[in-house]
């Protein structure tokens, strides 16, 4: 079972995310990185993100739609237009249900997308179905089995 | 001895003093068939005849002898016959001539006439004569004379030029130039050049090009004729030249009949020059494109320094040069001028009517009054043509040259041709612009109001995206933290304390959902809604499916078949149900389970969709109300006052209607009204 790596800005968020994989005693299987842009540099291994014994491969890209720089959209397209990262799935994970961004995941090859609970309280559960869909998850059926997955 | 006066004898007595071998002699030279021979006295008076002159001239002998030899001649040239008889008498003795004879029948014959006097004594002197006719020679003569007589008429009464020259050569083969021996009439007008003959070709047109020379040395040297069609540039011609060895024994003389084929050549070369240019002006739909490839194709085809298109407005006395070719060099002259200071009122007039050919504007009547303005655009010639189209405008062709040029007719029907054909292109660009501008004021009208659409749209898109993002992660962050504090600080804040955490969660949480519905309020207005037919019990199946809260273990639901269907929006009508069903399930009395009845009516086209639940029901006066924004039945029940405005809303959206009915005590009865999409199939 690999990591985890989720793009978000908010700290609070990020914190929030970190005591749910705490709780489910997981803490070092989420990685967390501030923007979509560096998302891609751990995927790419750039920089110190050569050192894989550091930065272990992900088994799940979760990406907050909303970042600085390179926001979670950007991310997903850029990491769908490389083959090398094909098989990974992505999870969108956002405030917001617009339309305009899950028909755009949709078209850009996400595989999950979810919306924050509005209570860190109910990060836990969500968490933990999300691993258990990695695992149950394949190139030929790529919609993670979720619940509460929009797409 | 013999006297003049008296009749001759009746034999030749000359002849007696002969001796016997010269009297054989002189009566062999009396019976040559082919020659007379006759013997006169001084006075002309026939003293002997032979046989030949009496067939000669049909006379037979006795009609001859002693009579004047004038009855002969004086009917053809007997001045001749005299003179040459003075001139015998005084002279040397012998005389020969030419002179004409009538026949005894009429007929004149043409004789030769030998003539000697044989005797050195005056008084006795005799003429002798012999006589050639020569009649057949001198009609065959006659014909030759004549038929070149036909020949020079007909060399000179053509339109074809022909001379004869002589090729003069440097070395043994190389000819470098020739000179004229003879020439027609039509030669002078053919070429323009004058008093030829004997000149040279070179002294005459020093720039003539070689290969004429060439071609006429090689003609003279081969005695091969050729046939050939070549511009002379300097005499402004094209020919069609036939060169032929004039003389077999001279191979320096060749002999020329040519045609001047320039109207046949330049129409050629002008109808060329017209299908090109309409090929390049085909493709072309602007104005000023159309202008500046005819500018350009007319000014370089016609070898002029400038070629412009002008628009004049005589009321304002404009000339407006819109676009303009000129030669390599010299500046352009778009722009504006002063219409007329290039002429008066005739000078538009001749202008805008016939056109103008002006072959020196120092020279031309109309011109030559007004020369400051051609010096300052430095055109010395020109032609003007105009063309009058709608509006006040006339526009106009110029092609003009810095020197004087001597403009044919052939030019300015070139100039005509060209804006007979380019008037209507340029006409129709001109309507097109026009349209095309139309139609461009009315595309940027309506990007203009796009633009401010767009605006409004992703001013709204901005800020809901915003209070969806930026409002909603603090009230997470708040919530959260409350959540955690409770959990992990329980102990340390005591009852009351564990009593506020949960507030700020619970107010968090309905702030999250206010704003939540107030963004659902905000698509429903503003996002595209597509209207399909819609099975309503299917999808009010699917609806109770996808909300946790509206399953069959919370609440009881049941449809009644058959629910028929309507056209909605499927994310408008999925608010709608779920909204409504949330309420019923919501509205209950304590330890009352939801019971919700569905079913439809179909009324003129338009079917109600009604729910009925056994909720506490809405108070008369509430009616009205329930479906505005933010109103509440109950403020102490969770709920944001929002779910039915958004029915409200989104039913409008799809062009229904939506309402509230009594239930007589029991709960409510809630109904939306939408288009019928017919022939459904039941649940």
């Amino acid at each position: 079972m690999g990591i985890v790596l989720y793009g978000e800005d908010d700290a609070n968020d990020a914190f929030f995310m970190e005591r749910a994989f705490a709780k489910l005693g997981r803490r070092e299987a989420l990685r967390i990185v501030p923007n979509g842009g560096i998302a891609v540099q751990y995927l790419e291994g750039a920089g110190k993100f050569a050192d894989r014994s550091q930065y272990p491969d992900p088994s799940l890209l979760l990406l907050d739609v909303k970042m600085p720089e390179v926001s979670g959209l950007e991310a997903l397209a850029a990491v769908r237009r490389r083959v090398a990262f094909a098989a990974i799935p992505v999870a969108m994970f956002t405030s917001s249900t617009q339309a305009t961004d899950i028909a755009f995941c949709r078209a850009h090859g996400a595989n999950a997308y979810l919306v924050k609970p509005s209570n860190a309280a109910g990060l836990a559960p969500l968490v933990e179905g999300l691993l258990r869909a990695i695992e149950r998850f394949s190139v030929e059926s790529p919609r993670l089995a979720i619940d509460g997955n929009l797409l | 001895m013999h006297d003049p006066s008296h009749p001759p004898p009746e034999s030749p007595a000359p002849l007696v003093a002969l001796t016997a071998r010269e009297a054989d002699r002189y009566r062999a030279l009396l019976g040559q068939k082919a020659v007379g021979f006759v013997e006169t006295d001084l006075g002309g008076r026939f003293l002997l005849v032979n046989e030949a002159f009496c067939r000669m001239t049909g006379y037979p002998e006795a009609e001859l002898i002693g009579k004047d030899c004038h009855r002969l001649t004086d009917l053809g040239d007997g001045r001749i016959d005299a003179i040459a008889r003075a001139e015998l008498i005084g002279a040397d003795g012998t005389l020969a001539f030419e002179t004409r004879y009538a026949r005894k029948d009429g007929a004149t014959i043409f004789v030769y006439v030998s003539a000697t006097r044989i005797a050195q004594d005056a008084a006795d002197s005799t003429i002798l004569m012999t006589v050639i006719d020569i009649t057949e020679q001198r009609r065959a003569e006659q014909i030759a004379r004549r038929s070149e007589q036909r020949y020079r008429t007909l060399l000179n009464s053509l339109d074809v030029g022909f001379c004869v020259i002589e090729v003069i050569f440097e070395g043994a083969d190389r000819a470098v130039d020739y000179r004229f021996l003879e020439i027609n009439e039509p030669f002078e007008r053919l070429t323009g050049l004058a008093n030829v003959k004997g000149a040279t070709m070179r002294e005459l047109v020093p720039e003539h090009e070689s290969h004429w020379f060439e071609v006429y040395g090689r003609v003279a040297l081969t005695g091969e004729p050729t046939r050939f069609e070549a511009e002379a540039r300097a005499l402004h011609r094209w020919y069609s030249v036939y060169a032929f060895r004039a003389d077999s024994s001279n191979n320096r003389q060749v002999g020329i009949l040519f045609e001047d084929i320039s109207a046949r050549r330049i129409g050629e070369q002008r109808r060329l020059f017209l299908s090109n240019l309409a090929e390049k002006l085909a493709p072309l739909r602007l104005e000023a494109e159309v202008v500046e490839t005819v500018v350009g194709a007319l000014g370089r085809f016609l070898n002029v320094d400038r070629c412009a298109f002008a628009e004049c407005l005589e009321a304002e006395n404009r000339l407006v040069i819109s676009s303009d070719y000129a030669r390599p060099g010299l500046p352009s002259l778009t722009g504006e001028l002063n219409l007329f200071e290039f002429g008066g009122i005739e000078w538009w007039r001749a202008i805008s009517g016939e056109g103008l050919s002006v072959d020196d504007v120092a020279l031309h009547p109309l011109t030559e009054p007004h020369p400051e303005a051609y010096q300052a655009i430095g055109i010395r010639s020109y032609l003007a043509k105009t063309f009058r189209g709608a509006g006040p405008w006339t526009s106009g062709l110029v092609v003009g040259n810095l020197k004087p040029r001597a403009w044919n007719a052939e030019d300015m029907k070139l100039v005509d041709d060209v804006l007979a054909r380019v008037w209507p292109m340029i006409e129709r660009a001109r309507s097109d612009r026009a349209l095309v501008e139309a139609h461009a004021e009315l595309e940027r009208r309506v990007a203009d109001r796009t633009a401010k659409l767009r605006e409004t749209i992703s001013e709204l898109e901005a800020y809901s995206y915003s209070i969806s993002h930026d409002l909603r992660a603090p009230l997470r962050a708040m919530q959260s933290y409350a959540s955690i504090v409770a959990e992990e600080r329980g102990a340390v804040l005591g009852d009351s304390g564990r009593e506020y955490m949960r507030r700020i969660e619970a107010a968090a949480d309905r702030m999250d959902r206010l704003i939540r519905d107030l963004l659902v309020v905000t698509r429903l207005s503003r996002e595209a809604m597509p209207i399909e037919r819609i099975e309503l019990g299917s999808f009010i199946a699917g609806v109770m499916d996808n909300y946790p809260g509206l399953r069959v273990n919370t609440a009881q639901i049941e449809l009644v078949a058959p629910l028929g269907a309507v056209r909605a929006n499927p994310a408008a009508l999925t608010q709608c149900v779920a909204n409504l069903l949330g309420n019923a399930i919501k509205f209950v009395a304590p330890g009352v389970k939801p019971h919700i009845r569905i079913w439809s009516e179909l009324s003129g086209g338009r079917r109600r969709v009604f729910f009925r639940d056994n909720g506490i029901g809405i108070a008369e006066s509430a009616r009205e109300k329930i479906f505005g924004m933010f109103y509440q039945t109950d403020p102490s029940q969770e709920g944001t006052g929002v779910g039915l405005a958004i029915v409200k809303k989104a039913v409008e959206r799809m062009g229904g209607t939506v309402g509230v009915t009594d239930s007589l005590g029991h709960g409510s009865t809630f109904w939306l009204e939408l288009s019928d999409a017919g022939g459904g199939v039941a649940l």
